[in-house]
């Protein structure tokens, strides 16, 4: 990880912990790969392929106690507010560092982002995000305990999301990440539990994932979950 | 042929460019917003007067502000100051990213 980059994400984490925001929220993404280095111990074949997007979990339930404005509360790291067009989300930009906020899609979805008054912002609705939230865990990040999904969650989760990718290339780095994190998981006795998560989705998520893991060529994975 | 972890490291390579390009955007766009000039203070036989110094067509231009100005000026200006080399920083940052990220994308440059 670029130090700069690592120390801007500290002290990102930091006013978020500072103002009770980051407590509240689930850290996903390719983030969360170098973290499940440590979680497991020792070495493991995991790429920390990543793009510089840090995406927070919220839940659907959460409140926050106090307002915080957090495009101000970031402006003098030099994070400034972008709207993506057409969706109307916003996103804080950084050259090294994307802050991103997403929450679990629920329903017949809408297109509409998802208001974050309480901060200031607003939030991505992602299908299967529910899945992320299942189990977590609490990790140390330069000092601080930060809430990421259950690697066998994220893992499965990846595999998911692949199947709904139109892009080669974002569905490319999705199975790749999630193979890796599945095998990291059953490489620590974790087998068990990936099997018993694969179990209690729907039928039609099981199959997409099925097909992912056959077009990957996954056979060891394949044969865990048959 | 390309390989998984191939098109996996290019995807990204193009999703960084796509979001470099968007930040210069932005960038330029909070740079525009700023109020122009800064907020100087000049002693003419012995008073004190403020101006925005701005830079028109490479020209300095002085533009009379008064005797006082408000704490509130003196704050905006302060903090439009501190917020243009910050951004005027990371704007160079990001067009070096875009440099560096299209050179690799058409094979110029090694990752």
């Amino acid at each position: 990880m670029d130090r700069s980059q690592y120390d801007l994400c500290l002290e990102v984490l930091k006013r978020l912990d500072d103002s009770g925001i980051l407590p509240k929220t689930v850290l996903i993404g390719s983030w969360c790969l170098p973290l499940y280095k440590n979680f497991y111990l020792g070495h493991h074949d995991i790429s920390s392929l990543r793009t510089r997007d840090i995406d927070f979990l919220i839940s659907r339930r959460t409140t926050f106690a106090n307002k915080v404005d957090l495009p101000a509360l970031l402006e003098d790291l030099g994070f400034v507010l972008e709207h993506s067009f057409p969706e109307g989300y916003v996103r804080l930009i950084h050259p090294e560092l994307i802050l991103e906020f997403l929450v679990p899609e629920a329903g017949r979805g809408t297109s509409k982002p998802y208001p974050l008054t309480e901060l200031g912002v607003n939030a991505q609705r992602l299908r299967f995000l529910g899945l992320l939230e299942w189990d977590t865990i609490v990790v140390d990040f330069g000092g601080l305990k930060v809430t990421i999904p259950h690697p066998v969650n994220f893992g499965l989760h990846k595999i998911l999301v692949s199947s709904r990718r139109t892009d080669a290339d974002k569905k490319a780095k999705d199975i790749k990440a999630g193979v890796e994190v599945l095998r990291m998981c059953a490489e620590n006795m974790d087998g068990p539990r990936i099997v018993d998560l694969f179990g209690t989705i729907s039928q039609k998520q099981r199959q997409r994932i099925i097909k992912s893991l056959e077009a990957s060529g996954a056979e060891d994975l394949l044969k865990m979950l048959d | 042929m390309v390989t998984g972890s191939g098109m996996a490291i290019k995807g990204i390579l193009r999703e960084e460019l796509d979001n470099s390009i968007r930040m210069q955007k932005r960038y330029d766009e909070e740079l525009e917003k700023l109020p122009a000039g800064s907020l100087v203070k000049k002693k003419i036989k012995g008073h004190e007067y403020y101006y925005i110094v701005l830079r028109e067509n490479k020209k300095v231009r002085f533009a009379y502000q008064g005797k006082e100005v408000s704490e509130s000026v003196f704050e905006e200006y302060a903090r439009a100051k501190e917020l243009r080399a910050k951004y005027r920083n990371l704007l160079s940052q990001v067009k070096r990213q875009i440099k560096f990220l299209k050179g690799v994308l058409r094979g110029q440059e090694s990752i």
